[in-house]
């Protein structure tokens, strides 16, 4: 190679040098610190956290008791991020008004034929595409396995107040056992729960119900988002359980209509189905 | 040491996709890096504090502790006095003896003493054991780690997953505008159309 050419390359890098040399400078006393950890919060936790909020597992009883105020603020951020990953997929249609119609590689279909209807590319029939794309792998592995995943997603989230889980990992498991029916399920034998409209209510009604179990606990007069349950004689371990399946069901239903969208299953504005490809 | 060192390193590469990289898709796999390396780095730290996952089983984690470790003791001063008393009858302690005076009566069964000096036993055996399950609580050798930062980086996994979406359909997006991933050629077709 010629000093030349050496040079160029060297010089085509340098930008990501200098910044990796910036971050690392800044990060070294964050990730090389030697101050020992405070344990007064843990301490606490060991002796007052199952009496304060009615759960064994500690972590449950941080994220739904100490601070649930918190865990309300993350499921409005979940409902913005699938609202916003929604509104963008599935009104996909409209994005093709600038007008880029070439047919290189990697071209979108040309936005004049879109909007006329027809297309100019062999695309085939929507219904063939579906088959194309289910092959035998990704029907045995994924649609078998799929209400296997579900029920252990379920369990998780059930189980969350005595063993690690609770509403969010359970959720995440749900929405993975979502798409995965999604995925291997045959063409008109597919459960409601792949259905957009059916995640949409169920996570509108989920948050629904996060709202009003946190106002519960003002109307029977202990204060926002307290445990309540004590009070009124039944175990207090029940609104542990009853946050975890809420929530369990809210992040289950958000992360798997945005799966579901993603696999352009999601029916626009109009009410056909949009992105073929 | 090591392990904030990989995650120090695991960091810097997910910084270096997204500075390095020109697509899109890998850009956003980046700061997905980033983010995991950031709640390893949290959950590490927080874990340095105790040996147990923070789950009470038994309601309170001081009770177990120094039930744990009366049973402990008294099944090792039990080994030590049925070997002092000749005995060789293996003593089998360790689920059974929960308490301190179950433990005392299993010493003093395996040493085939009196009643009497089973009593002198305990209280003698429960003094030490209790000041010895009092310090080892103090000490936090059956404590649990802290769950402070695992319920903290429980939110922070599921909102990574949800704006990880979202930045793929903002990608899609791009992708279905412009036609490409790449950067640069997105670029060039933006500001070179007529």
């Amino acid at each position: 190679m010629t000093p030349r050419r050496v040079f160029s390359a060297l010089w085509s890098i340098l930008p990501l040098v200098i910044s990796l040399v910036a971050v690392g400078a800044i990060l070294i006393p964050i990730f090389l610190e030697s101050t020992p950890w405070p344990v007064e919060a843990r301490n606490h936790l060991e002796d007052q956290g199952v009496a304060e909020s009615g759960a064994q597992n500690l972590v449950s009883a941080v994220y739904l008791g100490y601070r649930a105020f918190d865990t309300l603020g993350e499921t409005i951020v979940l409902l913005v991020a699938v609202s916003g990953t929604i509104g963008i997929i599935a009104r996909a249609k409209g994005a093709l008004a600038k007008g880029f119609d070439r047919e290189d590689k990697g071209s979108p279909v040309p936005a004049v034929a879109l909007a006329a209807g027809t297309t100019s590319l062999s695309a085939p029939p929507p219904r063939l595409r579906r088959a194309k794309t289910r092959t035998d792998l990704l029907e045995v592995v994924t649609g078998k396995l799929g209400p296997v995943v579900l029920v252990f997603g379920f369990y998780v989230m059930l189980y969350g107040h005595l063993s690690p889980g609770g509403g969010f990992q359970g959720g995440v498991v749900i929405a993975s056992g979502i798409v995965f029916l999604a995925l291997g399920g045959k063409e008109g034998a597919s459960t409601r729960l792949t259905e957009a409209g059916v995640l949409a209510r169920l996570e509108a009604m989920a948050f629904f119900f996060l709202v009003l179990a946190a106002f519960l606990g003002m109307f029977m007069g202990s204060g926002f988002f307290t445990n309540f349950l004590a009070g009124v004689g039944l175990p207090s371990v029940g609104f542990i359980i009853l946050l975890n399946i809420i929530i369990g069901l809210k992040v289950g239903a958000g992360i798997g209509f945005m799966g579901i969208a993603m696999l352009s299953r999601v029916e626009g504005a109009k009410g056909e189905e949009v992105n073929h490809d | 040491m090591i392990e904030r060192i990989a995650l120090f390193v695991l960091f810097l590469l997910g910084f270096a996709v997204i500075v390095g990289h020109k697509n899109v898709v890998k850009k956003i796999f980046g700061l997905n890096i980033i983010n995991n390396a950031a709640v390893i780095l949290f959950v590490l730290e927080g874990a340095k504090v105790g040996n147990q996952a923070p789950i009470l089983t038994t309601g309170a984690a001081v009770a177990g502790a120094a039930a744990g470790s009366a049973g402990g003791s008294g099944g090792a001063v039990a080994g030590a006095v049925a070997q002092m008393s000749g005995e060789v009858t293996p003593v089998a302690l360790a689920p059974a003896a929960g308490t301190v005076d179950s433990a005392c009566a299993a010493i003093a069964e395996a040493s085939g003493a009196g009643p009497g000096a089973a009593a002198g036993l305990t209280g003698d055996l429960a003094g030490n054991v209790a000041e010895g399950a009092n310090s080892l609580a103090n000490l936090g050798a059956f404590s649990v780690v802290d769950p402070v930062p695992q319920a903290l980086m429980l939110t922070a996994i599921v909102i990574g997953v949800c704006i990880t979406a979202l930045a793929l359909a903002l990608a899609f997006r791009l992708y279905k505008a412009t036609g490409t991933f790449d950067i640069d050629e997105m670029y060039r077709r933006i500001h070179h159309e007529p």
